[in-house]
């Protein structure tokens, strides 16, 4: 009968690339398929050209001295 | 499971928040992150086949680009050897290894009279408890939790660090052998598939010929590593000759950490 395990996950915000590494724990077992679920999001400087202008400001610009 | 990227080739998975990859026939695999953009991962779930293995305990390791670990997390239970299984790792998930790693509370009793069959401890399962028990009333009996010259009845512990705990009791409830002397035999053994070794033997324990016990215990305890296919069972004997009435003798096994 398959025995199916179960651990938490550490909470971590990955940056690119980052590289998850399963090891099975024995040098007899093979893995035999790997699913990742995960969220993605577009840094900021990518989204700030196609994003409206916030308060007046595009393109990600900070507001000039003086302004709030 | 539909493998959508045979090969270990990272292509899209059933859904943009998923990647399916194949295995690649080797007992690690990994996987890395697109480049350009902000990642969190919410679960990573691998399939196994350990047929041609020993039980397994997967574990996931998250680097940075350049190799820096950052986390490592190992599942707390086996996957059998012999079978399949798969292992999951995911946001919010409670561990399932959550006994504690003393001997108190968890576990389970046996109680035995006669010859039972060999109790198998499970593998896995730190801190799980597992009690041995018997009772006689009758003076000079032998209380056998192990099978010395038979079929070797006991633990069969799996390999391991377990801790042993051996107690007998014992007493006369009769003011008239208060002053008798009580001998215990406790022997602490150690089966093997080739014989018997004594792995601890209490010698005979003297209350003393003019001792005012009516009532005494005896323990042992010892932490000790066994190899696999191992049995531990405690023969507790009674002189003959001496009255005695109440007499029980426990053994109890509580594995200590991972194998």
């Amino acid at each position: 009968m398959a025995t199916n395990v179960a651990a938490p996950l550490p909470d971590l915000s990955l940056e690119d690339e980052a590289i998850i590494t399963v090891d099975a724990g024995d040098a007899g077992s093979v893995i035999t398929s790997m699913v990742i679920h995960f969220t993605q999001e577009l840094p900021r400087e990518l989204l700030a050209p196609v994003l409206p202008p916030l308060f007046g400001y595009a393109n990600g610009d900070e507001p000039p001295l003086g302004v709030a | 499971m539909p493998v959508d990227d045979p090969g270990g080739v990272i292509a899209a998975g059933p859904d943009r928040q998923t990647r399916v990859i194949g295995g690649e026939g080797g007992s690690t695999m990994s996987y890395r992150l697109p480049a350009g953009l902000f990642q969190y991962v919410e679960s990573v779930y691998v399939e196994l086949d350990t047929s041609g293995a020993s039980d397994a305990r997967p574990e996931l390791a998250i680097a940075t680009d350049n190799g820096v670990v950052m986390a490592r997390k190992r599942q707390g239970e086996d996957v059998l050897g012999g079978d399949t299984g798969s292992a999951t790792w995911a946001l919010r998930l409670d561990d399932e290894r959550r006994q504690p790693d003393t001997a108190l509370p968890y576990g389970y009793l046996v109680y035995k009279r006669g010859a039972p069959s060999t109790v198998v401890v499970p593998t896995g399962a730190v801190g799980k408890k597992v009690l041995f028990t018997s009772a006689q009333a009758s003076d000079g009996v032998t209380i056998h939790l192990d099978g010395v010259t038979g079929s070797p009845d006991g633990f069969d512990l799996p390999v391991g660090l377990w801790s042993l705990t051996a107690m007998a009791h014992w007493g006369s409830s009769s003011p008239t052998y208060e002053k008798t002397a009580f001998f215990l035999n406790m022997t602490f053994v150690k089966i093997g598939t080739t014989g018997t070794v004594d792995m601890e033997t209490f010698n005979v324990l003297p209350v003393g010929s003019n001792g005012y016990v009516n009532n005494m215990t005896a323990m042992y305890h010892n932490v000790a590593t066994f190899p696999p296919t191992q049995f531990v069972g405690l023969q507790v004997t009674q002189n003959s000759g001496v009255n005695k009435d109440l007499f029980y003798a426990v053994l109890s096994v509580v594995r200590m950490v991972d194998a």
